[in-house]
């Protein structure tokens, strides 16, 4: 294969038909990251190939065998931290303050920190699109941030159950796993103590107290 | 698509990519506890760890899509430098698959990595990834299921016997005598050689009985320059010597196939 010649002389110093090797290579990435919608031109994926490229040479140079698969490979994990980067950068400009709230709450896995912060920080609005106002509010009581005056206790214990299968549901529909859940929760309870919600909760808290 | 999701579309593009390896290159040497290893089969590139000489445990490189049981290391590899080690998933190796050793866990991971398969223990919380429930939509769910098929491209001998012996050859007309009658119409079954032979319009099915497995055997066509089929040990008995071209002249398939068993090797 005449792309793979390319590569080895690449490997070996010689740049003159490199073009080829990144051509090759933009087709191919822009195949296999087409569902992401993340990559609009060619040009951009040639250019983090060029860099892509030198800063594995010394690796794929080493490798002892035939190396144009493996080389796809690489390309495919280097472009996945390209992809992490531009959702990262997508989310800062919507949702800088989410992040910030993130940023301050401790995870249990370190090494998949990032990953999670950015799952939660981008199913964060679905999450608090499936609740209604009064569902929240019903949230916070469960969570114990709240005390919510109900009607009668079978009237309680009846929204909380019909809150808590539809908590599960939501986590089910979201894809959640359960550390990214909590830290939902959790990020929901700080979002939620606005002074519109803390104006809300006292209300019905008067309304309770008057009956 | 949220990220996960878009990872996952990712890898199954990325699955893909077939490999094509040396198989003189690959070493085959006896791996320890530990050693990195990258195995060829069926054109794909499949990465694992080396848990003993027979058995090692599937690595992927999409660390983002861990749960809890896989284990994140970093090791030095011209793919990636961060995988997981997915601790749910075994690799039973047989002496026909080859593979080389690339490099090793560093010692702390080995120990962990004991730690959990022998001792049991959990993966450690701050090196593994969320639980998640078990949910058929969720990507982490979906990679798994992918993952598992991995293993059987290694796996399926323990699934799946083979029962015969498949030799492709190509029988061209002009190297037998012609026949009035064509073969193609239905099979011919034959007895030569303490070997019983069936004649079919695109195989020819030789079975030489079970109470020859261990000896050797030459299977050959006698030419001036003979050809020879097959040569080696009997471990299944029964051999299938497929054409693409339909056999026109069994009768003299059956006069130039000439099959001879050794107890020790010819």
């Amino acid at each position: 294969m005449q792309v793979e010649q390319f590569l080895a002389e690449f490997l070996d110093g010689k740049t003159d038909n490199i073009e080829i090797v990144i051509n090759e290579l933009s087709l191919y990435i822009a195949k296999v990251f087409y569902k992401t919608h993340m990559f609009d031109s060619l040009d951009e994926i040639k250019s983090e190939l060029y860099i892509f490229l030198v800063q594995k040479k010394s690796s794929f140079a080493t490798y002892n065998q035939p190396r144009w698969g493996v080389v796809k490979r690489s390309a495919i994990n280097y472009f996945k931290d390209v992809l992490k980067k531009k959702r990262v950068q997508l989310l800062d400009m919507q949702e800088s303050d989410l992040s910030d709230l993130i940023d301050k709450t401790t995870l249990h896995h370190t090494e998949l920190s990032y990953i999670i912060k950015l799952s939660a920080t981008e199913k964060f609005e679905s999450f608090k699109k499936a609740f209604t106002e009064k569902e929240k509010l019903t949230l916070l009581d469960i969570l114990g941030k709240t005390k919510l005056n109900f009607a009668s206790k079978q009237a309680e214990y009846k929204a909380k159950e019909r809150l808590k299968k539809k908590l599960k549901d939501t986590i089910f529909n979201l894809n959640l796993d359960y550390e990214t859940a909590d830290l939902l929760l959790d990020l929901f309870w700080k979002n939620t103590m606005s002074n519109d919600y803390k104006n809300i909760v006292s209300k019905t808290k008067t309304k309770g107290e008057k009956k | 698509m949220d990220f996960l999701n878009q990872l996952f579309s990712v890898y199954r593009q990325a699955n893909k990519n077939k490999i094509k390896l040396s198989t003189q290159l690959l070493s085959n040497k006896k791996p320890e506890f530990g050693d990195i290893l990258e195995i060829y089969v069926d054109n794909s590139l499949i990465i694992g760890v080396a848990v003993s000489e027979s058995e090692a445990i599937l690595m992927s490189e999409f660390w983002e899509l861990a749960t809890h049981t896989d284990f994140i290391v970093q090791i030095k590899h011209a793919i990636a430098d961060k995988w997981i080690i997915e601790t749910d998933k075994r690799l039973y190796l047989t002496p026909q698959i080859k593979y080389n050793i690339c490099c090793t866990l560093d010692k702390k991971d080995k120990t962990i990595l004991k730690d959990i398969i022998i001792e049991g223990k959990s993966v450690p919380a701050e090196k593994s990834g969320p639980k998640i429930p078990p949910n058929p939509k969720d990507p982490r769910y979906k990679f798994k299921l992918e993952e598992l098929k991995k293993t059987m491209l290694v796996n399926k001998h323990l699934f799946f016997e083979e029962e015969e012996v498949i030799i492709p050859f190509s029988f061209k007309n002009n190297l037998f005598k012609s026949e009035k009658k064509a073969a193609a119409d239905g099979q011919k079954s034959f007895k030569k050689d303490d070997a019983v032979i069936l004649v079919n319009p695109k195989e020819i099915v030789i079975d030489v009985g079970d109470k020859n497995i261990g000896k050797s055997i030459k299977i050959y066509l006698a030419q001036e320059k003979p050809i020879v089929l097959f040569e080696g040990i009997i471990e299944i008995p029964t051999f299938v010597i497929t054409s693409k071209n339909i056999i026109k002249n069994p009768y003299s398939v059956v006069d130039l196939l000439n099959i001879e068993i050794y107890d020790d090797k010819p």
